[in-house]
């Protein structure tokens, strides 16, 4: 078993357009990693709760320890909210007393970006802990994602000092450092989401941060092309020509995708077959050898 | 011979939008819609939120943009003329400062102001609310016969129905709104809640954020004004929603809960679309199977592999057809229909008006 070149980062982004398969990927490379020694931390994001899934668990609150080397969090803005008022500034009394938390999350939450700010905070907290040797977020589709990355730059710029302040520019050092962040980019093998991820790339690659790497997923793993001649009756041959030709069309598609690709991300394009599994946990155990 | 046009429970209403999550086809299906109610004569708008270049090109644009754009339609015997556009969320903002301004000196005030720069990068987020205010624009303001709308695509195709009223919190119930009453609002704890932010934030922001909201409160408040009337536009009265989702279970999922969230909000589901159906795929159920079962006793190696796909494929087939089942036994009202998958991309207007022809009932 071995695992891909990104994962010495300390720091794993899995992005792509909706229903590209982040969370099976995101599962499936914490797993594997785990399995391989490397104590792992992966990240969900609410309202995201599907990580869940994959390892035969209830929906996930705030963490799960799947093992010695594998835990779960699933970032709500409940905990972090109280994370960072107490913790961080020691306004226990007054958040006690004056503040109800259902208050102040509805409060400082509906401000536009604020969310956004403390979830970067709460991962640049982990990553910064040290208690892992890398974390895997499971991070939200495109539009959303670079939302997401460009917080910790626009809190930076906004605020002229104290402590958001510090958290911000911890954060966007982070991102920006390449020793430490990878931004994994997936796709399926179809226009749309192979466009997308490109776009990503570049968009990105504008604020210094950096995707090197992309999976192409749901690759057909046995469309045949042709038919050996063969005696059987109208019915079965017309399936099988209706199958031959979908086939065709499939293989046409998939070498166009991987070919706009591979012009962007050139070698660090990692392949996965699409398995007749629902997601869970074998899929994810046996995906993981394609994952290298 | 006149093709007989297909009938949709959602033509009779002016507003059409379709809902749902990424991935499942709502700007190609809204782009179709809107081309074929624009190929039978009705003047017709596309607002797409979050187009691949192909479609633009496909409508026949270079890019689409937050200008409205003409197009010619030209195909088979046929023509019309589509207007289209896409959602640019930062420049919307910028619209909605320029028009609803008191007066030019405020205006330049908001839009100069270091803050609104950040302000307009973070609620640019808010797509979903941006969309509802450009259709309220362009309602109170054009005459067209149709307006087809491709909503952003949410986790929870909810979110564009609840931005108005998210807005409306937004900026009632966030930090902003100790700017905007300071001393209406909270007393006591509202001051010590200020104070804290101060200590975060700095004292410098503090002020800034002061001096903006100052300018922006009459702004502010016209977001409620308006996110009223935009609820109104959704009324089943104006506008007929079409949810689009695949045959993923865990979208069936959400497509029911997201049934249930609607009818509790006094709206109106006119159509669920199963877009990129396995029906017919290959062939009929029974058909497959008996084709699996025979390839898998071949002795050729690449028949039996056949024979696996065909299962495969059988399966799939036959969990969709559960999953509309549940589905209609959920929802007995709501008319369902199919588009089957295909492997070709829409790449021209002929496709685009085709795809329409594709949309089936799925009691057929």
């Amino acid at each position: 078993m071995s695992l891909p070149a990104f994962s010495d980062s300390k720091l794993i982004f899995i992005t792509g357009k909706g229903g590209v398969g982040k969370s099976t990927i995101a599962a499936t490379l914490a797993l594997k990693q785990s399995l391989l020694n490397k104590k792992t931390a992966l990240i969900e994001i609410a309202p995201e709760n599907s990580l869940h899934k994959f390892f035969a668990l209830s929906p996930i609150k705030d963490l799960a320890i799947i093992s010695k080397k594998l835990s779960i969090f699933r970032i709500n803005l409940d905990a972090i909210l109280r994370e960072l008022f107490i913790d961080q500034f020691k306004f226990k009394m007054i958040f006690d007393t004056l503040i109800d938390n259902k208050f102040v999350k509805h409060f400082l939450g509906a401000t536009p970006g604020f969310n956004e700010f403390l979830i970067m905070g709460k991962i640049q907290k982990i990553v910064n802990s040290s208690e892992f040797d890398t974390v895997i977020v499971d991070a939200p589709s495109t539009g959303h994602f670079i939302a997401l990355l460009e917080i910790p730059k626009i809190v930076s710029t906004a605020i002229e000092s104290g402590p958001l302040k510090d958290i911000a520019l911890n954060t966007y050092k982070l991102i920006t450092d390449k020793n430490k962040t990878s931004i994994i980019v997936t796709t399926t093998p179809e226009e749309m989401p192979t466009t997308e991820a490109i776009h990503i790339r570049l968009e990105t690659k504008k604020k210094n941060i950096f995707c090197e790497h992309a999976v192409m997923n749901r690759l057909s793993a046995n469309a045949k092309l042709t038919l050996p001649s063969i005696k059987t009756s109208k019915a079965n041959l017309k399936i099988l020509e209706n199958l031959i030709k979908i086939n065709k069309q499939i293989n046409a598609n998939e070498e166009k995708s991987l070919k706009a690709f591979e012009k962007v991300f050139k070698k660090n394009i990692i392949k996965l077959p699409e398995l007749e599994i629902i997601g869970n946990h074998k899929l994810i155990k046996d995906l993981g050898n394609y994952l290298t | 011979m006149i093709k007989k046009l297909k009938k949709f429970p959602w033509d009779k209403s002016k507003i059409i939008l379709t809902c749902g999550t990424g991935g499942v086809g709502k700007t190609t299906i809204s782009a179709s819609l809107a081309t074929n109610y624009a190929l039978q004569g009705f003047k017709t708008l596309v607002i797409t939120i979050d187009p691949a270049k192909r479609l633009a090109q496909a409508l026949g644009l270079n890019d689409l943009c937050e200008e409205v754009q003409n197009i010619d339609l030209k195909t088979k015997g046929k023509s019309g003329r589509l207007d289209a556009m896409m959602l640019d969320t930062k420049a919307m903002f910028d619209t909605i400062v320029d028009k609803y301004a008191t007066d030019d000196e405020v205006k330049n005030n908001i839009l100069n102001h270091p803050f609104y720069k950040h302000l307009s990068t973070m609620l640019a987020g808010s797509q979903e609310y941006m969309a509802m205010e450009k259709l309220y624009q362009i309602v109170n303001e054009s005459n067209y016969d149709k307006i087809v709308v491709d909503t952003p695509p949410s986790r929870h195709a909810l979110d564009f129905l609840d931005s108005p009223q998210n807005m409306v919190n937004a900026i009632t119930n966030s930090i902003l709104r100790l700017f905007i009453k300071p001393y209406k609002w909270a007393g006591k704890s509202g001051s010590r809640l200020l104070n804290i932010f101060g200590k975060v934030t700095g004292a410098q922001f503090l002020q800034e954020l002061a001096d903006f909201i100052s300018s922006t409160v009459t702004l502010l408040d016209g977001f409620k004004e308006r996110a009223q009337e935009v609820m109104r536009l959704l009324s089943p009265e104006h506008s007929s929603l079409i949810l689009v989702t695949t045959p993923i279970p865990s979208l069936i999922t959400d497509s029911s809960e997201f049934i249930r969230a609607i009818e509790l909000r006094g709206l109106n589901i006119q159509g669920l679309i199963i877009n990129k159906s396995y029906a017919n795929l290959y062939g009929n159920n029974k058909d497959i199977k008996q084709t699996s079962v025979w390839c898998k006793k071949q002795t050729s190696k690449i028949l039996k592999e056949i024979g696996i796909q065909l299962a495969t494929e059988h399966k799939k087939q036959v969990h969709e057809k559960h999953i509309i089942r549940d589905l209609k036994e959920r929802n007995p009202i709501i008319p369902i229909f199919i588009i089957p998958k295909t492997f070709s991309n829409i790449h021209n207007i002929t496709a685009l008006k085709k795809l329409l022809a594709t949309i089936t009932s799925s009691n057929q």
